[in-house]
């Protein structure tokens, strides 16, 4: 047993196994009461559909669609530049409400300056101008009445 | 619904203050208020998280917020398909 | 305990976030504790936005946007994530030498002096030209120009050639034969003018991002803008198209003829312009010769939208459609990139867009213009303008030009005649003579084992027992480190000074940021320290610093077109980036070029608003360009067409962008993309294994079925190390530029 003498494996080891089966019992302890659509949970996805818009067509409709037609969607600011990976590997955290600081500033910064000089120092842009479906973003690029159909 | 849980920071010694601030919150409930950390579990309808989230931030004493652990059930579920 | 899932996720919950108590002081700092920013450019593509390097502890913590750059703050995913790529795990930290079949660390000393050798005794046995250099549109300005100095000036070896000539060398032939000089006629600023943009080969949304960004604004704030969209797949480009004309791959030659057909014949051209500024000519046994508008309106009367329509297989009336929004709008601008530039005919393509505006006149005036995309951060100014390509010499000048050779000699102080009077090999040429010609070869800054067409003819090279490859590079994964006899780690991106040029001849300086991790340095005095040990003379190379190598370059810019004088250290430490000709440290840069009051190499008092000081005639070159289609057509056994490309996440062959954990769990596979109805024909569904094969090479590759290619059409992204699309793609290339034909192939594809 020469592997459990060395405690930086076992270590990980138990963590790992603690980790899976706690998802093993969150996906299988409670069957009756899981979601239509939401068949897919976050790192379990497939590796061809593992961008996120992929799956959330399906589970959130809503937010999804609102994200395609907006600024950010038209533009391909994708869900993990802002929302960061359900894995929480990368530098951006997983979150629903991105952090001012660290993420809308990247791209905004002028706009945040404007802003606080104009109204003061809010703590969310997302207060006044919500990322998904604000009318700044919903059906943007969409208002264009140049749009002919040609044959 | 979504479920999520929050970090609050506090001011040492205004805990009780922001504890009874944060009860009269629907749907938190406090799980943990130790010195200078509250933990609170919300399950509000996923859109209404955010305001939630800046919502915790007005509470009196509370000086930074840390969405830990966000579990959003998605919309299907707030339309009764569940 | 009676529990439902609802409240076990709670008590998770709960439990996650009573892990986090004890972080206490780090959570309470949101704004990753930036200690100062500073200033610099995006390290991926051609667009070269502004960056802002936020820095803790000598460590890049975050990146913004600058807002007085060109991108006014804004950044796109892969700059947004730029961080993660400076602290990856694999960078180099050590020099390494093969020993035995493996890279082994070595000292500095050991892996220069080895290399140095190994130069000098194929240069002592088979002459000056057995060696070579193979550079990047990633490498800082410095860097290009001190390599080419080094092999053409002080190894008299004109084998220096980059990846740019897998990306811009038809542009670059495009701009040279039209209007005389190298790089576009306008700026990033036509974009907030144009009423017309004509985007052809170009998915700039995915690729170019930012620009797209501005251009969807322009459409945005002015409902009459106009946006035509030419591409084989409905990209997402095409998204803020007016039309989307989904042109059959190879055949763009007859739609632009066909344009410029339509044009004259409902008499939307401007005379006053092209009869005033444009020379026609066509090139008769390989010769040009003059010819006359005549000749052009005949040459032009086979292509009728009618012919077009059927050799493009685009509708008749949408190509008239096209044309007369092209030439009735108020400001046109045409944007090109790969999808024209990799071309068997690249360069008459590119030629046939500057052809539509100089018919028209739509050139010179704010938003009118054809624009150029460039793909690498620094193709333009590290490259094209530095002269580091094979048939090349500094600030537009080219090797096969006595008179030019002689300017350099002097420019350089070396003695008259000494400069090699043969243009070297050029890329694919290079690395087809590697172990045979040419013995030895540096590579600096790229991933030729991953991103050369037809790539498995070239690793046979790479591996041949006779060649050694010395690479300067910062990543340890990069497919070319499995050939290379000596590896140097390169200081990356911020971690050292230099200067990047863009798409629209903006120097800007990227200022150092953090320190090189472990023994890496910067790549100037990698080749400072190599140039001399290799025997050229210290004289020659008396660098210490990139700042030192500027400064002569800036120096030499001066007696060209391309005069850079005014842009000093200093002036572009202050600013955010300045548009060459600059010649004076007052000027403010040039947006408009060949415009009398815009471009200072146009004399003031010059009799006319236009003058394309770059011809001898002074004037624009409309050509005679026939249709001809591309160099491996479908056929029975191969029926289909394959392209290659981009997608947004991902940039180049990945080795900076697969750095990133966001990007790596989002998009980490290569794929191939199907049209529907080809689909349901071969009894391919989506996310089948599907069988991609081409006369050079197979793959298997996930499909991705759906409406964005036209049926016949299959494209695959290139960035993937566990899929070497470039194994499938073929090496003819344009008789002038000498580019790859990347985008277009014969291929078949099965259920695997």
């Amino acid at each position: 047993m020469t592997v459990l003498r060395n405690k930086w494996i076992l270590i990980p080891a138990v963590v790992l196994v603690l980790l899976g089966s706690y998802f093993l019992f969150l996906n299988t302890a409670f069957t009756g009461t899981r979601c239509e659509g939401a068949r897919v949970k976050h790192g379990q996805v497939p590796e061809d559909q593992s961008d996120c818009y992929t799956c959330h067509k399906k589970t959130t409709p809503k937010a999804a669609q609102d994200w395609y037609e907006s600024k950010h969607g038209m533009i391909l600011v994708k869900c993990y530049v802002c929302h960061g990976q359900p894995d929480g590997k990368g530098a951006v955290p997983f979150t629903a409400t991105p952090s001012v600081a660290t993420v809308c500033q990247r791209c905004h910064a002028p706009a945040i300056d404007l802003m606080q000089s104009k109204f003061g120092v809010r703590d969310q842009c997302e207060t006044c101008h919500m990322f998904h479906t604000s009318s700044l973003h919903h059906g943007a690029y969409g208002k264009s009445e140049s749009k002919e159909k040609f044959e | 619904m979504a479920i999520a849980s929050f970090v609050l920071q506090m001011e040492p010694g205004r805990g009780a203050e922001a504890a009874a601030a944060l009860s009269r919150v629907p749907g938190l409930t406090l799980e943990f208020s130790g010195e200078q950390n509250l933990v609170a579990v919300v399950e509000r309808a996923s859109a209404e998280l955010p305001q939630v989230e800046s919502g915790l931030k007005e509470v009196p004493g509370v000086l930074c917020v840390i969405t830990a652990y966000l579990n959003i059930e998605d919309e299907l579920e707030a339309a009764g398909s569940c | 305990m009676n529990i439902n899932r609802r409240q076990f996720i709670k008590y998770s919950a709960a439990a996650f976030a009573m892990l986090l108590l004890d972080k206490g002081p780090a959570l309470a700092a949101p704004d990753q504790g930036v200690e100062r920013w500073v200033k610099g450019v995006c390290r991926y593509c051609g667009t070269g936005c502004g960056v802002m390097v936020g820095v803790r502890d000598n460590k890049v913590v975050m990146v913004k946007g600058d807002p007085n750059n060109h991108n006014r703050g804004m950044l796109c995913l892969k700059g947004a994530l730029l961080p993660s790529v400076v602290h990856a795990p694999d960078r180099l930290t050590q020099p390494l030498i093969r020993k035995e079949g493996k890279l082994t660390p070595a000292s500095w000393d050991e892996a220069l002096d080895l290399t140095a050798a190994k130069f000098k005794e194929a240069m002592a046995q088979f002459g000056a030209q057995s060696v070579g250099f193979y550079g990047s549109g990633q490498n800082l300005t410095e860097e290009s120009y001190l390599a080419n100095k080094i092999f053409k000036g002080g190894l008299k070896c004109n084998n220096v050639d980059g990846n740019p000539r897998l990306c811009m060398a038809s542009a670059v032939g495009g701009y040279v034969t039209t209007f005389g000089k190298d790089e576009p006629f306008g700026s990033y600023e036509d974009l907030d003018a144009a009423t017309c943009f004509f985007i052809i080969g170009s998915n700039t949304s995915e690729c170019h991002p930012v620009l797209f960004r501005r251009i969807a604004a322009r459409k945005q704030n002015d409902k009459n803008v106009r946006v035509i969209v030419v591409d084989p797949r409905v990209t997402n480009t095409a998204r803020i198209a007016d039309m989307h004309l989904a042109i059959r791959p190879g055949t763009d030659l007859a739609l632009l003829n066909a344009m410029a057909h339509i044009i004259l014949n409902e008499e939307l051209d401007e005379p006053r312009f092209h009869s005033k500024y444009a020379a026609f000519k066509a090139v008769e046994d390989g010769k040009p010769v003059d010819k006359t508008f005549e000749d052009y309106r005949a040459f032009l009367a086979e292509y009728t939208p009618e012919k077009a329509a059927e050799i493009t297989g685009i509708p008749a009336a949408a190509i008239v459609k096209a044309a007369q929004l092209f030439a009735s709008s108020s400001a046109t601008m045409s944007l090109w990139c790969m999808g024209l530039n990799q071309r068997v005919r690249g360069v008459w393509a590119n030629n046939l867009v500057h052809n539509l505006h100089l018919l028209t006149g739509k050139l010179g005036r704010p938003g009118s213009t054809s624009f150029s995309l460039t793909g690498q951060p620094n193709a333009c100014g590290g490259v094209r303008d530095t002269g580091s390509l094979a048939h090349l010499l500094p600030a537009g000048r080219v090797v096969a030009n006595k008179d030019h050779r002689n300017q350099m000699e002097a420019l350089w102080g070396l003695p008259p005649d000494s400069l090699h009077p043969d243009p070297g090999l050029f890329a694919t040429a290079l690395f087809g003579a590697l172990g045979e010609k040419v013995k030895a070869l540096l590579v600096l800054c790229t991933n030729p084992a991953q991103s050369l067409p037809n790539v498995k003819k070239y690793t046979q090279n790479l591996r041949h027992p006779g060649k050694f490859m010395a690479v300067i590079e910062a990543f340890g994964d990069a497919e070319t480190l499995k050939y290379a006899d000596v590896v140097f780690p390169a200081a990356f991106w911020c971690e050292r000074e230099g200067v990047y040029g863009c798409s629209e001849r903006r120097y800007s300086l990227l200022e150092k940021a953090i320190d090189p991790p472990g023994q890496a340095r910067p790549s100037v005095n990698i080749l400072v320290d190599l140039a001399t040990r290799m025997g050229v003379d210290p004289k020659f190379v008396p660098f210490k610093n990139s700042a030192e190598v500027w400064d002569e370059w800036r120096t030499v810019s001066a007696s060209s077109a391309y005069n850079f004088k005014g842009m000093t250290r200093e002036r572009l430490r202050k600013t955010s980036g300045l548009l060459w000709p600059c010649p004076t440290e007052d000027h403010p840069g040039t947006k408009i070029r060949y415009v009398r009051g815009e471009d200072p190499n146009v004399p003031a008092d010059h009799p006319d608003k236009y003058f394309f000081y770059g011809n001898p005639n002074g004037r624009a070159t409309i050509w005679l360009r026939p249709h001809k289609p591309a160099a491996e057509e479908p056929d029975a056994e191969y029926p289909l067409v394959m392209t290659t490309g981009r997608v947004i996440d991902q940039w180049h062959t990945g080795t900076m962008t697969n750095k990133v954990p966001e990007i790596r769990a989002a998009f980490p596979n290569a794929y191939v993309e199907i049209n529907v109805e080809d689909a349901k024909r071969l009894n391919i569904n989506n996310g089948d294994s599907v069988l991609v094969e081409t006369r050079r090479g197979k793959l298997t590759l996930p499909a991705r079925v759906g409406e964005v290619c036209r049926p016949g059409l299959i494209f695959t992204p290139f960035f993937d190390a566990k899929k070497l699309v470039n194994e499938l793609t073929v090496d003819a290339i344009d008789d002038i530029s000498k580019q790859p034909e990347f985008k277009i192939c014969a291929a078949r594809i099965a259920r695997a």
